[in-house]
């Protein structure tokens, strides 16, 4: 009976996660353009060391992870207490209303931001109110990368708000009382009893945004498709399926599949420590 | 204090759904009134070409497509989660928690680099640009599985127990006693792998080249990001694509009401520890 239940999932995995975990690394060792395959050993990673948009992309992704975890951090953090102060109506209302724009994640709602950042945009046109000359927004890898991430903010921190306020409930109510009586401020309840309470969530959300701005993809696709703005992950469609070196492309995903672990192990380590 | 507190929650609500305000208003307008600044917050003049347009050659085939991409995902999908996520929580068997951490590896996978390999499986298994492709290889969910675990983990062992003693076979069990309780974590899951097919626009884009054979979410966002297309002058590319994100939300939108409950529970119910 296990073993039935169980053999659907077995086969899934087998198919679509352990097979394409050997063959993206096979495929790393090989010079392949579908028509001729070569294999080449090392070679692919050795040329990605002075490969010019690799280089550029692992730079731009370092630009990312320093700026989008911590933002959705502290924009996750800072809306999380300002709905947990609401009635229980209200905080109902509001998970519905901060989800909403996660819904149009990815692609959906990437369009309307070309329109906010075009040249003769909306963002623009504030800007002329203050007698600013208009800026071309995405004409810069450091501009381009902030909005992305600004961007990307928008469209994920509703999940994280959700995540943050169910580990609010778990927290005693006893506690706020208590500090209340001894003269504490909402505020300084917030800081120095409810913040080292959810550590370990936030700690969380750090880890989801972290992996998650490795992943940048439909907003530099559908904004700024230049190598300034590119992550990893895009660097790799565009080596792939765009250029057809798919040994190059494999053998950056490994290197990116191999960041990935490092961070999420280190971030574990992190977070066990800190909470010992 | 509160008051501020609440005008600035407002205000970041505010600022949250502007963009999907312009987007919806942006639809209804011609190339100029998009442009207008300041923008007009109230068109008085609707325009419906943006929807003509982008809808009038092979609207009703992308539908007809994702409909069967997503109710066969969301179908598999539950399948898998509660078949595997039901064996881990009631059963023991040797290398349980192993093979429990290795299926849930695929959290820590960064989804490009399975993109590629599964591009190429399926060029070889000559299933490229079917919807058989768009559709096996996202069924299987981590996340799933693991709130399906948790759920049926819930569930008192004690009851399961004396059905085994009054001579109910593990079939029965499943029928009597599980499956009429599981509807709460079937609409969790079934809600989660709807949302994320509906979402997938990476995958489905790079599997599926051939118009007839795309989904709505590949189809409208190609051809409105087609700025070189036959309909020439007419063309409004940011309009269209206006259109095309509107198209989109609406159905995930409605999705996320109806099913709203189980779905911010099964958010939740994703970080218990």
């Amino acid at each position: 009976m296990k073993y039935f239940l169980l053999m659907p999932t077995l086969i899934f995995f087998l198919l679509f996660t352990l097979w394409p975990i050997i063959k993206v690394i096979e495929m790393s060792f090989y010079q392949t353009n579908f028509i001729v395959t070569r294999f080449v050993g090392l070679q692919n990673y050795v040329d990605l060391f002075h490969n010019e948009a690799f280089i550029q992309s692992i730079k731009n992704s370092v630009l990312y992870l320093a700026i989008m975890p911590l933002l959705t951090v502290i924009v996750s953090v800072f809306v999380t207490f300002l709905i947990s102060d609401l009635s229980k109506k209200w905080q109902d209302i509001s998970r519905i209303l901060v989800y909403i724009p996660v819904l149009g994640g990815g692609i959906i709602l990437a369009q309307i931001w070309r329109w906010v950042f075009a040249i003769n945009g909306l963002m623009n046109w504030v800007l002329s109110l203050f007698n600013i000359a208009p800026i071309y927004w995405f004409g810069d890898g450091y501009i381009s990368i902030t909005i992305i991430c600004i961007i990307v903010v928008t469209t994920t921190f509703g999940g994280y708000v959700i995540i943050l306020l169910a580990s609010l409930t778990s927290i005693d109510k006893s506690i706020y009382e208590a500090a209340r009586m001894d003269g504490a401020s909402n505020f300084q309840i917030k800081m120095k009893i409810v913040l080292p309470l959810i550590k370990s969530t936030i700690a969380l959300v750090y880890l989801l945004s972290m992996i998650a701005s490795l992943q940048v993809f439909e907003y530099i696709y559908a904004l700024v498709p230049q190598q300034y703005a590119a992550t990893i992950t895009y660097n790799i469609y565009v080596t792939g399926f765009k250029n057809s070196k798919w040994g190059l492309a494999s053998a950056q995903a490994v290197i990116l599949m191999i960041i990935t672990f490092i961070l999420s192990y280190l971030q574990r380590r992190i977070s066990n420590e800190s909470n010992k | 204090m509160k008051v501020i507190n609440k005008v600035i929650l407002v205000m970041i609500f505010i600022l949250l759904f502007i963009p999907i305000y312009f987007m919806l208003i942006g639809s209804f307008q011609d190339i100029h009134g998009i442009f207008i600044m300041p923008p007009n917050l109230f068109p008085k003049h609707i325009i419906l070409d943006n929807y003509n347009i982008l809808l009038k050659d092979n609207a009703f085939i992308w539908l007809k497509n994702t409909i069967i991409v997503t109710v066969v995902s969301v179908f598999l999908s539950i399948f898998l989660s509660t078949t595997s996520g039901y064996a881990f929580s009631v059963y023991n068997f040797k290398y349980k928690n192993l093979l429990w951490n290795i299926l849930l590896i695929q959290m820590m996978i960064p989804r490009i680099s399975l993109l590629i390999p599964w591009f190429v499986i399926m060029k070889d298994l000559k299933l490229s640009g079917t919807l058989t492709a768009t559709t096996l290889p996202v069924v299987l969910s981590p996340m799933g599985m693991y709130l399906s675990r948790n759920y049926f983990e819930s569930i008192p062992k004690s009851i399961i127990e004396s059905a085994r003693i009054d001579g109910a076979n593990e079939w029965q069990i499943l029928k009597m006693i599980i499956i009429p309780v599981s509807k709460p974590i079937i609409s969790v899951l079934g809600l989660f792998a709807g949302v994320s097919v509906l979402q997938d626009y990476v995958w489905q884009m790079l599997v599926l080249s051939d118009v007839e054979k795309q989904t709505l979410i590949v189809g409208l966002i190609r051809q409105s990001m087609n700025r070189t297309g036959d309909i020439g002058l007419l063309v409004n590319p940011i309009g269209m694509s206006f259109a095309a994100g509107v198209i989109l939300l609406f159905p995930l939108v409605v999705l996320f009401l109806i099913g709203n409950k189980y779905f911010i529970e099964g958010l939740q119910g994703a970080v218990k520890e």
